[in-house]
């Protein structure tokens, strides 16, 4: 039989406790939300093993007694910080790899200097991940290496196993790549050539200030940062909600410019000529073409992704010519993939179970 | 028997924001996928570009005129201490690995041994 729900004078008076407490308990948390420090972040213990310009790659201490022989190197989106994989403990997708005998390595991006504006799409996929993957084959001593990309970090991943995949990359994951550009519908029409000067723009400002990178994603969905603090006054008697909300909103505004040269490749070549998609881009004289991938290949999606929405990454699985390849779609969107409960439930468990036998 | 309404108020507060977000995310979305809204936000930021351009022309006069570094000063010393910077990784790349070796011994790494479990 349904359940129904009863009006009576016990429900209402333990209703009334509840909200009393809970205006005590927001009252408090509220004091304690301005006066505190975010919550710590990316805390797994790593050393740095590489700094070069904004390159910097991590190693992440091992949790097990012994490893699966394929490394691990994340590849981290060139716009946002790496802690998003490694939030907190019991949240953090990296301490989740260590603790099933991986052996992980970071590679993350530092804010480009301005005499960095140069470094484009080639400095990222044929310098700093090609290095990378070397110093990862030098300190493990192994031949091969798992690239596991997020968002920009995927599709840089892609880049580069398009173009060196005989370089040792054993196994590619992906998570929510953007590849066909004109299905990012309002970043496509704010990037009209009609209308932007990409150009001058860069010519002005060197590289892209993060203000206008954490901006443009805001305006995807204008009142969810509205929205998204009236939730956070109504949760403030729950300690885990605003702990989550904290470091989720600081990853969000936490992002970093991009080089002036990547940023007018990526308008006029990926948003303009859509060129990845086509597989007619041709970077430094190569020609990427997606059908050279030939590692074991996974794509994990999300299917209310409003940054990287589902039809721009879609063709991906098509164009990569590996004969062993899955496509994850999973409920959630671009951050909570990755990080939020489903990521915790079900996408960091399917990565293990696609690469554990792939990595020995 | 068909369930009854809820009569929570903060069930139907938390409804009422979804639906709130949801409206203005989708009229939002509509007006921001227009050309007009494209080429209004561009002429916006060309002539944020040029106040910039032209503050920054005469802050750099009157760091000039007092005799102070300006931002092209400070930026060309970034530049040099990042060169700088290279320079050195460079170099500590080159050490024998002996050398870094006796300099910091490193953790014995576990054996790249283990197997995927079998169920």
């Amino acid at each position: 039989m349904p359940a129904t729900r009863t009006l009576d004078i016990a429900s209402i008076a333990a209703r009334l406790q509840d909200e009393t407490e809970r205006a005590v308990r927001r009252a408090i948390n509220g004091a304690n939300y301005i006066t505190s420090p975010a919550p710590a972040m990316g805390c797994t213990p790593k050393d740095l093993r590489r700094a070069r310009g904004p390159m910097r790659l991590y190693h992440y201490r091992p949790l097990q007694a012994d490893l699966y022989r394929v490394p691990i190197l994340i590849v981290m989106a060139t716009t946002n910080r790496g802690y998003i994989l490694d939030l907190a403990p019991g949240q953090s997708f990296v301490e989740f790899l260590l603790g099933r005998g991986y052996d992980v390595f970071m590679l993350e991006w530092e804010a480009p200097r301005d005499d960095e504006k140069h470094l484009d799409l080639a400095s990222y996929a044929f310098d700093f991940i090609p290095q990378a993957v070397a110093d990862v084959k030098r300190r493990t001593g192994e031949p091969d290496v798992t690239l596991l990309g997020y968002c920009a970090g995927g599709m840089l991943s892609c880049i580069y196993g398009a173009v060196h995949p005989t370089d040792g990359m054993k196994n590619l994951v992906a998570f929510t790549t953007p590849i066909d550009f004109q299905q990012m519908a309002l970043f496509a029409n704010w990037s009209d050539r009609r209308f932007f000067d990409v150009e001058a723009l860069v010519d002005r400002l060197g590289n892209v200030p993060p203000e206008m990178i954490y901006t443009s994603f805001d305006m995807l969905r204008p009142a969810a940062r509205i929205a998204g603090q009236v939730r956070l006054w109504e949760n403030m008697w729950n300690d885990e909600f605003v702990k989550s909300y904290r470091m989720f909103d600081r990853w969000g505004v936490d992002a970093l410019p991009l080089p002036g040269a990547y940023f007018r490749q990526v308008v006029e070549e990926l948003f303009w000529e859509n060129r990845l998609a086509r597989n007619e881009l041709i970077l430094d004289g190569h020609l990427v073409d997606l059908g050279r991938i030939t590692a074991p290949f996974l794509h994990v999606v999300a299917e209310h992704d409003h940054i990287v929405p589902r039809a721009a990454s879609a063709p991906l699985i098509e164009l990569v010519g590996s004969s062993e390849k899955q496509e994850l779609v999973l409920k959630g969107g671009h951050v909570s993939i990755a990080a939020g409960a489903n990521a915790v439930r079900r996408m960091w468990p399917a990565v293990d179970a696609f690469l554990a036998g792939r990595s020995v | 028997m068909a369930e009854q309404p809820s009569l929570d108020p903060t069930s139907l507060w938390r409804d009422m924001l979804t639906q709130w977000e949801r409206g203005l995310n989708s009229v939002a979305n509509q007006t921001m996928g227009s050309n007009e809204f494209s080429r209004a936000m561009h002429q916006v930021t060309a002539l944020s570009l040029r106040m910039q351009q032209t503050a920054g022309e005469a802050m750099s006069k009157s760091l000039q005129a007092m005799n102070l570094p300006t931002r092209t000063d400070i930026l060309a010393l970034s530049e040099r201490i990042g060169r700088i910077e290279e320079t050195l990784a460079r170099l500590e790349a080159a050490l024998p690995r002996e050398a870094a070796d006796t300099a910091k011994p490193a953790a014995p790494r576990p054996p790249r041994t283990r197997q995927p479990p079998t169920d």
